[in-house]
């Protein structure tokens, strides 16, 4: 889903305290029976924010630049944390096998390092952002096979 | 099909320099296995009979997993256990067995704590005793004086020292790869006397080393939600930990300096990382590497003057050495493939390292200079190479990637022969020795 849609989501959403059973009584929000049924993420949430965007970019082979995907990717993420500013991002760096464990988590830190920058770089404000590099300590796959590295060399955004 | 894999994989080395491809080279034959009649253990009264089993079984497997001695088959003895302790060795009847060396080992009770053990050890064909040793003890200790006993052979028939009687601190990883349970663990180097030092958990704990004493550790923490990775140190006799130094951001790869007054560690900042030393009784902060570079696995020479560690300030990783202080800075390693992990040999001779060619791993040696470059061991993953207290042993990782992420560790000597699995139930990875017996 774009960015575009994800907004609209994201407006047209009533905020729903935690939905259901959990609904405050008094709460400002104007709800009906209908709209309480609604189960859509709470704007601005983890929820929203990964029903709505690509949360991880990919990295090649001992590399941390951003491809042109990738960017892409990110702009819409710095798109998103314009429109929620209280929120705060976790960036983790991750690594495939093919490296040793010491020399990931450096590796993984500076593919960490380069989401941060990039972000910042579009307006989102440095302290919201906040880095940890996994290096191979937390592989997102298991195996040996190319498919299984790349998924495993990525910088993945977490709402805080 | 097992044995024959070890063969392959023992005999391979890699000539340095601008060789084009790794060449495999099968080469027995500077490796000959010392032909030993090892006895049985001789219990003095029938009362110390169970520790007197007790200690034969880890003298022996102690002996049997080194790979350096050729036990001879105890059938084929001719002088028996009584007449060898009665009357002493009848060398003619050894020699025939083509015995180099013969051990008699008595165990006595002392009182109800404690008991005696006495070693001879024989050279069969000069006839002489080359060792004549006791140890007095507690009985609780047996496993100790087990091993004591069988370092003494070692050494005096390898001239090497003995390692038998060494611990090992290591990380315990249970789960899947992508939920990971572990936790910090010391245990004796032939997988006995299994302890924990931390709490089992989901927190990522790495790379424990242990101090030259064995009075502390330095270890990698990710903290409780697993969002601060720092480097810790431990004092080993209450268990307290404590953060190591006010790093704003990732410290890791931490390495004690070989009188014990610094660690050399990583520090991350603005994705890169540089090399610091901290003084532990100053507290003071030293940075000693700079650039936009990953500089890390920093390692002390044995006189503490030199530092070894990986960079990749070529584009990718390499091992470079310099003076303690940050200065002349070198690069060591120019064979193709990727060189990390360097660790300086207790004798000071050799670097230990991990090497990446092609899809596989490696686990090699070479000098501080670079040359005389030699891989010891290869497989999917294998890494952390650390060195026994001796010099004449590695310890390493093991990771098998398709067998949802099984670590073991294993142990190698520096011939290339006789690479085994230290004994434990469950995965181990980032082992290293502890230095101090």
């Amino acid at each position: 889903m774009n960015l575009k849609n994800g907004l609209i989501l994201g407006l047209t959403t009533v905020i729903l305290a935690g939905c259901g059973g959990s609904y405050k009584k008094n709460s400002k929000d104007n709800m009906t029976d209908e709209n309480a049924q609604y189960r859509g993420p709470v704007p601005g949430s983890a929820e929203d924010f990964s029903a709505n965007l690509k949360d991880r970019v990919n990295f090649d082979f001992d590399k941390t630049s951003l491809s042109a995907d990738a960017r892409e990717l990110l702009d819409r993420q710095a798109e998103w944390l314009a429109t929620y500013p209280s929120v705060d991002l976790l960036i983790e760096g991750h690594c495939d096998i093919r490296g040793t464990r010491e020399y990931n988590l450096g590796l993984g830190e500076r593919r960490a390092e380069s989401v941060r920058k990039y972000l910042e770089s579009k307006g989102v404000d440095r302290k919201r952002l906040h880095i940890v590099s996994y290096g191979k300590e937390r592989l997102i796959a298991e195996g040996d096979t190319e498919e299984v590295h790349a998924r495993n060399r990525v910088g993945i955004s977490v709402i805080q | 099909m097992i044995r024959f894999l070890q063969f392959l994989i023992v005999g391979l080395f890699f000539w340095g320099g601008d060789a084009q491809a790794v060449r495999v080279v099968i080469d027995r034959g500077h490796f000959a296995p010392i032909p030993l009649a090892l006895t049985k253990v001789y219990p003095a009264d029938s009362e110390i009979y169970d520790l007197s089993q007790k200690l034969e079984k880890v003298v022996q497997k102690d002996l049997r997993s080194c790979g350096q001695f050729k036990l001879i088959d105890p059938l084929a003895f001719i002088q028996n256990l009584e007449s060898l302790h009665r009357d002493g060795p009848r060398f003619g009847d050894w020699r025939i067995l083509h015995a180099q060396a013969l051990t008699r080992v008595k165990v006595e009770n002392r009182d109800r704590k404690n008991f005696k053990v006495t070693l001879s050890l024989y050279d069969v064909f000069t006839q002489k005793v080359l060792e004549e040793i006791a140890y007095l003890g507690p009985k609780d200790e047996w496993r100790k004086m087990s091993h004591r006993i069988a370092d003494k052979i070692y050494e005096r028939l390898t001239g090497e020292q003995g390692y038998f009687d060494t611990k090992l601190v290591f990380v315990e990883e249970s789960g899947p790869r992508t939920r990971r349970q572990r936790r910090l663990m010391m245990v004796d180097q032939d997988g006995e006397n299994l302890k924990s030092l931390t709490k089992k958990g989901r927190t990522i704990v790495m790379t424990p080393r242990i101090s030259p004493k064995g009075n502390r550790l330095v270890y990698l923490d990710f903290g409780e939600r697993n969002r601060v990775p720092r480097v810790r140190i431990m004092d080993m006799k209450s268990k307290k930990h404590q953060t190591l130094g006010k790093f704003p951001g990732m410290t890791y790869s931490p390495r004690f300096s070989h009188d014990g007054r610094k660690v050399v560690l990583s520090f991350s900042q603005s994705g890169n990382s540089s090399l610091y030393e901290m003084d532990l009784v100053s507290r003071r902060v030293k940075r000693l590497s700079y650039g936009d570079v990953i500089d890390t696995s920093p390692s002390y020479s044995p006189d503490d003057r030199k530092i070894v560690f990986s960079s990749n300030r070529p584009g990718n990783v390499q091992i470079y050495v310099m003076d303690s202080n940050g200065q002349n800075l070198k690069r060591i390693s120019y064979g193709p493939g990727r060189y990390a992990t360097p660790v300086w040999s207790p004798r000071g001779d050799l670097i230990a390292f991990t090497k990446q060619y092609k899809g596989q791993f490696y686990i090699g040696v070479m000098r501080p200079d670079g040359t005389g470059e030699r891989l010891l061991t290869t497989g999917d993953v294998v890494e952390d190479p650390e060195w026994a207290p001796g010099g004449q042993m590695i310890l390493f990782t093991r990771t098998n990637p398709r067998r949802r992420g099984q670590s073991k560790l294993n142990i190698i000597d520096l011939s290339g022969f006789n690479e085994r699995r230290v004994p434990l139930k469950a995965e181990g990875s980032g082992g290293s020795w502890v230095g101090s017996r």
